[in-house]
């Protein structure tokens, strides 16, 4: 189920309803509500792989009882591999086997042998690459004893499942996000009035900014050797936008509709393209598998201890499984090492920590060296958008070579200029509003709050009829695929 | 508390859903209305929009023309219409195969809103999900009304761009769903009789090619019988021809005529309209081509 769907606006209401209503005076009851739920929306794409998410829900559930009772070492990490190879296992059939499949294949005849084996017709499950983090992290956690498995069944059923970060995450960890399926959950007025509100930022961000940034990027990429370099500059800042609204709006609708239930989840996005440099970028980025990967990979690996060459090691190595995380294609692994590229010299020179504030914090508008640095970052990371929305390695260079030829100075031109055009003014009304509310978790959190209530809810009004106004054309969320 | 949210809730719901019902209205009424004086209104589907040239049709009647005829019309777009155009108005209908024929999610059914239309379509078969995606369709108001259109150009050549073949399975077989759609078109058409409306019927031309494969098809009783059931509805109705039979060409394709034919056929239309006093099917034959 789509988070910008009627189905969408149909189901959470009953949802919601059943929940404080129906089910409120039994904590077992409204988590098995959660369950239920979760699997008719995860349902609705295709029951078929509904049995994944319950096997992997099983595995990591004994694993994890197992684990507490397990006292021997070498058993301990029989059951740690049962539960990463089952969850791997998934995740490599499903998402990587045809790369290695065709990509050994390539390797091979470049050797002089010719193999045999055809590709298989796979459906990525939606999601399957969201879930499996999160209870890997579970079976990690208790192995590591940093946490008590639940003997509670449908709590963890909840936890691995629940509908609002299910498919696209904020990935969560079990130390934060299963806890509060044990506790008794209150109605808050203010808490749900506020995941509200980040709903409604949510779709504006999908609906309106990610989905028309789309039409105009598809197209430019689509067609890409029929474009001037500045015209690709276009699309390429399109693209920019459209990930970033996409991806952050479906996180502040996971947010916002987690909080209507009384829970709260991680922050996923903190205004990443306000960043001074790519160090404060990856903060704020995608933040749930940046962490993710700094706690299960890179700091086991030795992170940022050791000798340089280890360094640099393990900071190719995240940045590098983290593009693959993305999906099995060599564009997200050149995409993931770029971003190692950038961010080497940052770590290397220890300069990687010197922006942890907000920028311009208290102030109206940034220093000019400030405007520069955030500048330059954002540049670069335009650049590195390329190779993530690229078919293949080729088109990227081919992309690139474009924009770094005499035609990057001729005005762009291409059949949708007009559209693009308005996109451009609903992009910098945008930025705009990011910008005011940037000391916030979310941009309009306190936007009015202290402005009386018509005014604000005309203001609330008004993001209903831009979104209503200028919808572009529904587009998948993009983080499905991954 | 909860009470409190909910009542918060449904008071911006229904401030939101007064405000937007509002909006619409006003900006359909802004879009829409027209008077029905000294205007003819047309209705159809691609053969209509690029069947009728307006700039003609203005120049010899001396009327308003406005053309609701959209490129993959179907029925809701049909009933839309019949309940935008004002009382006691002048209509062309070009009530097509295709727009019969066309499956029900293909149709344009992008008209606006209309919970009469709405409710008809329920009434006959549509299903919830059928409906839904017509209303997702029609969120903002929409211009019903134009009174441009673009013609084909006139080549020397017959474009071709769908197979034979598809033709002859759309009509290999009649659609379940035919009997509703057509059941749609009369309600359609009786809530102009009942608006005092003067109705023109026109039926454009195929290409031969396709004439032949019509012909002899499954379909073709039901299409008849379809018009039967539409002149059954007018005491005084009768049937006539207009004959585009020329040396040049008058299609753009199988199904739509070129910038001459549609010339043609409106200067023809025109002329014989000015002399009929009753509601009249006229249908269009370009001979050989």
């Amino acid at each position: 189920m789509l988070f910008n769907s009627i189905d969408f606006a149909i189901f959470l209401p009953i949802v919601f309803i059943l929940y404080w209503f129906g089910a409120n005076k039994n904590l077992k009851l409204q988590n098995l509500l959660i369950v239920v739920s979760s699997y008719v929306f995860y349902g609705w794409w295709d029951w078929r792989f509904l049995s994944l998410i319950m096997f992997s829900t099983i595995v990591d559930y004994f694993v994890g009882l197992g684990l507490s009772k397990q006292e021997n070492k070498g058993k301990r990490k029989i059951l740690l591999w049962t539960s990463i190879l089952v969850n791997l296992g998934f995740l490599g059939f499903f998402k990587y086997y045809n790369f290695f499949l065709d990509n050994f294949i390539t390797a091979f005849s470049f050797f002089g042998t010719k193999i045999n084996a055809n590709s298989l017709n796979i459906i990525l499950p939606v999601g399957i690459s969201f879930y499996t983090f999160q209870t890997l992290s579970y079976t990690i956690d208790i192995y590591k004893r940093k946490f008590v498995p639940t003997k509670d069944f449908i709590a963890f059923s909840a936890f691995v499942s629940f509908f609002p970060q299910l498919v696209a995450g904020p990935i969560e960890r079990a130390t934060h996000l299963l806890p509060q399926f044990y506790k008794k959950r209150t109605f808050e007025y203010s808490k749900a009035v506020d995941g509200l509100r980040q709903i409604l930022w949510g779709l504006f961000k999908k609906i309106v900014i990610a989905d028309n940034a789309a039409e105009i990027a598809n197209q430019i990429f689509n067609n890409s050797s029929d474009y001037s370099g500045s015209t690709l500059v276009l699309g390429a800042l399109f693209f920019t936008f459209q990930i970033y609204g996409d991806f952050s709006g479906y996180s502040d609708i996971a947010i916002g509709t987690a909080r209507l239930f009384g829970f709260d989840i991680m922050r996923n996005f903190a205004f990443p393209y306000f960043s001074r440099d790519i160090a404060e970028f990856w903060r704020r980025w995608h933040i749930s598998l940046s962490t993710w990967f700094r706690d299960y990979l890179y700091i086991p690996l030795g992170g940022s201890r050791g000798k340089v060459w280890m360094k640099v090691r393990n900071i190719f190595i995240i940045f590098i499984v983290s593009g693959f995380w993305h999906g099995a294609n060599w564009t997200f692994i050149v995409w993931g090492a770029l971003n190692a590229i950038y961010f080497l010299p940052l770590m290397l020179l220890n300069k990687n920590r010197i922006n942890t504030d907000i920028i311009a914090q208290g102030k109206y508008l940034p220093t000019i060296k400030e405007f520069i640095s955030m500048s330059i970052t954002f540049g670069l990371t335009v650049l590195a958008w390329v190779f993530f929305r690229a078919e293949n390695i080729g088109h990227a260079w081919s992309y690139l070579s474009e924009i770094f030829s005499k035609s990057l100075f001729s005005i762009p031109h291409f059949a949708g200029m007009r559209h693009a055009m308005i996109t451009l003014i609903l992009i910098t009304i945008f930025c705009i509003i990011e910008w005011i509310g940037r000391e916030n978790q979310f941009a309009i959190e306190k936007l009015g709050l202290n402005i009386s209530k018509p005014v604000r809810w005309a203001f609330y009004y008004g993001i209903v009829i831009v979104i209503f106004t200028f919808m572009g054309p529904q587009q998948q969320f993009i983080y499905f695929q991954f | 508390m909860i009470i409190k949210f909910f009542k918060q809730i449904i008071l911006f719901v229904a401030l939101g859903l007064v405000g937007y019902i509002g909006f619409y209205y006003l900006l359909d009424k802004l879009y829409n209305s027209k008077s029905a004086t000294d205007t003819i209104f047309i209705w159809g589907d691609s053969q209509a929009y690029r069947g009728i040239n307006l700039k003609r049709m203005n120049e010899l009647t001396g009327k308003e023309i406005y053309t609701a005829a959209q490129l993959g019309a179907g029925v809701y777009d049909f009933l839309v219409f019949t309940q935008s155009v004002p009382k006691n108005s002048e209509v062309i209908i070009s009530l097509s195969k295709p727009t019969q024929l066309r499956r029900k999610e293909v149709d344009r059914n992008k008209s606006g809103i209309s919970l009469k239309a709405l409710i008809l379509l329920y009434q006959n078969n549509y299903s919830f999900s059928e409906i839904r995606e017509i209303i997702e369709k029609n969120l903002m108001p929409l211009r019903l009304f134009e009174s441009n259109s673009t013609l084909y150009p006139d080549l020397d050549t017959l474009v071709l761009t769908e197979s034979l073949s598809l033709f002859e399975k759309i009509y290999s077989k009649k659609p379940n769903y035919l009997d509703h759609k057509q059941k749609l078109y009369i309600k359609g058409i009786q809530n102009l009789k009942s608006k005092n409306c003067n109705i023109t019927f026109i039926e454009f031309p195929y290409h031969a090619i396709l004439t032949g494969i019509e012909k002899n098809s499954a379909v073709r009783s039901h299409t008849e019988n379809f018009k039967r059931e539409v002149a059954n509805l007018f005491t005084n109705y009768k049937s006539d021809t207009i004959n585009l039979n020329s040396p040049e060409m008058v299609m753009y394709d199988l199904t739509h005529l070129n910038q001459s034919g549609a010339t043609k056929l409106t200067e023809e239309l025109v002329s014989k309209m000015e002399n009929s006093l009753i509601t009249t099917m006229y249908i269009a034959s370009n001979g050989k081509q």
